[in-house]
């Protein structure tokens, strides 16, 4: 095979040797095309052409990744500021907004049930949460049931869907567009709990009527030069698992309650039983007594059986009002423990009752937020220039500079 | 000619020195000639697109950059358009079954006959793919890295077809011996 292959290559080299000739006429041939170039002045300088543009395609790569660079560390101060517009600082402001956290385990914690919120009676800048809110209706029960909430059935279909609001508007009036918002709040029926502004930032914190917020927010959103220029979250949590909680601290203390008036009633018959047949025996005694005391005899013998009997009976007649008195005392005792047992639930029972109501409100109420930030020209640009389709935009002509020029071609073929 | 030599040469044609022209002429058109011969078929047409080539190459001596591809490499590559070109407004070549033994004469002037029949014979069981890279690699003894250029592939490809064409005509080759 190796003798083969040798002698086909050297068969073939020899043929490619023997193929090189040179025309008929080969030197005429040259003299021509010579002459030909040497009327032509074929041989030119080369003309001046658009050289090195893909410096430019570099140019223009350089260009967008800092725009894209810029771009990114403005739009990440503006999203680091605790009113940033990026949805991503949305999400988390208002997750502690509605003080919805959860333990690592998964536990609903403390701050759940609003103890913090419990605590105070105003309403403050951060604390006015959801969490805050439903705090303060089923605080004091959880605290004092001494357990937490657990989820509320799944077959259970009712919905008390507590909302929360927060906007962000950015614009170049800040304290003109803080007052405003605070005329449209009231005038949609609501309350405004907090506001502050200065010239860069305002706060204002409300609470709406539910069946205001549509409305509300529609004019709002006027308030605002472009919907570009504001932001909004709305997070809706249903508070079920709180009602739940409500209704069976509810159903637990008209229970006890029940038991209790159930008790002292028993105890009322007992009693009354019980001093009615000390009271008949101690009747029985004294006339017993009587009748001895009445009776008259000369016999020595007989007047001392009659002494030994009234002294007897004068003994069963103390024990008798001995045993009255601690029967009447204890009586008064288990009664008033079974009293104050009884008005200890029905103060529970119109606690819960409160907070059913409050719950019930607060449910039909939006709590929310209004952040209205003052914005620089710079950022206005950012808002309507989207920076990473310009620099994808810009990236794309930069290769199709680079492929139509500046890639090296094998040859120029003339 | 090696490339330093040809880089000099085209400089001085580039300040349009003819001798310098006629040296790189000399070298190159029996490896050009031979292959469009070998290539059309035809030697009055072969003797067209030859002055076509070397007219259109000179004519653009100034556009052509080196960068490390051979003079000779860019003429094959300028032939090799202006058959396509002429295949496109004139039909398809004439193919290597129809050429007779006249035709080889006439071409091979003081060939050893029996050893370019042996290869023709060959070449006529090759697809066209095959004989074009047996051409360029044998007529016009370009290495792999320029027939990689003049046909726009890869060097690993060029070899890699080169050695396949090898092995077909290898198989033809025992196949005739």
């Amino acid at each position: 095979m190796t003798q083969v292959s040798y002698n086909l290559k050297d068969l073939l080299h020899h043929w490619g040797q023997k193929e090189r000739i040179l025309p008929i006429g080969n030197e005429a041939m040259k003299a021509r095309i010579f002459a030909a170039l040497r009327t032509q002045n074929t041989v030119q300088p080369e003309r001046r052409r658009f050289r090195y543009p893909w410096r430019i395609a570099f140019v223009c790569g350089g260009l967008s990744i800092l725009f894209f660079v810029t771009q990114g560390f403005y739009l990440n101060r503006l999203t680091s500021a605790d009113h940033g517009l990026n949805p991503a600082g949305y999400g988390y402001d208002a997750a502690s907004k509605v003080g919805y956290q959860r333990s690592s385990s998964g536990e609903i914690s403390a701050n759940d049930l609003g103890v913090v919120y419990g605590a105070y009676t105003g309403l403050s800048a951060r604390e006015v949460t959801a969490g805050g809110i439903v705090g303060e209706i089923v605080g004091g029960a959880a605290k004092s049931i001494g357990r937490y909430f657990t989820q509320a059935s799944p077959f259970d279909t009712r919905e008390y869907l507590k909302t929360d609001y927060h906007a962000e508007i950015k614009t170049r009036q800040v304290q003109k567009k803080a007052t405003r918002a605070q005329t449209i709040v009231r005038g949609h029926g609501g309350r405004v709990d907090n506001s502050s502004s200065d010239s860069k930032y305002a706060r204002i914190e409300f609470v709406l009527p539910k069946s205001e917020m549509e409305s509300f927010k529609d004019e709002l959103k006027e308030l605002a030069a472009s919907p570009r220029f504001m932001a909004e979250i709305i997070n809706s949590r249903n508070l079920l698992p709180e009602k739940t909680v409500i209704e069976q601290n509810t159903a637990s203390s008209q229970s006890a309650l029940a038991d209790s008036q159930k008790q002292r009633q028993d105890l009322v018959v007992s009693h009354n039983t019980k001093v009615a047949s000390l009271k008949q025996q101690l009747s029985y005694t004294a006339n017993s007594i009587n009748k001895l005391k009445k009776e008259f005899t000369t016999s020595t013998e007989r007047q001392q059986e009659i002494a030994v009997a009234v002294s007897n009976l004068s003994t069963e007649q103390r024990r008798l009002n001995q045993l009255l008195a601690n029967e009447n005392a204890q009586y008064q005792k288990k009664r008033n423990e079974i009293d104050a047992r009884i008005k200890n639930e029905q103060e529970q029972l119109v606690f819960l009752d409160q907070q059913d109501r409050q719950l019930i409100n607060n449910v039909e109420t939006v709590q929310g937020s209004i952040s209205i930030e003052w914005i620089s020209g710079w950022g206005v640009l950012a808002l309507y220039v989207p920076y990473y389709r310009t620099f994808i935009f810009i990236a794309i002509i930069a290769l199709i500079i680079y492929l139509l020029y500046g890639r090296r071609r094998r040859f120029e073929l003339v | 000619m090696e490339i330093h030599e040809e880089l000099a040469l085209i400089a001085r044609a580039k300040k349009g020195e003819q001798a310098a022209l006629g040296l790189l002429w000399d070298a190159i058109t029996p490896k050009l000639y031979g292959y469009l011969v070998n290539t059309l078929r035809e030697k009055s047409l072969a003797d067209d697109i030859l002055q076509n080539t070397w007219l259109k190459a000179i004519a653009s001596l100034a556009k052509f950059h080196a960068r490390g591809v051979r003079f000779s490499s860019w003429l094959f590559a300028i032939a090799r358009n202006e058959c396509r070109q002429h295949w496109r407004q004139n039909g398809r070549e004439r193919s290597i079954e129809e050429t007779n033994e006249e035709n080889f004469q006439t071409v091979s002037v003081g060939g050893d006959l029996s050893e370019k029949f042996l290869v023709e014979k060959i070449l006529k069981m090759l697809p066209e793919e095959d004989r074009e890279l047996l051409r360029l690699r044998y007529i016009a003894d370009l290495p792999f890295k320029e027939i990689a250029r003049v046909l726009e592939i890869s060097v690993i490809t060029a070899r890699v077809r080169v050695h396949r064409s090898l092995a077909r005509a290898r198989t033809g080759f025992n196949t005739i011996v």
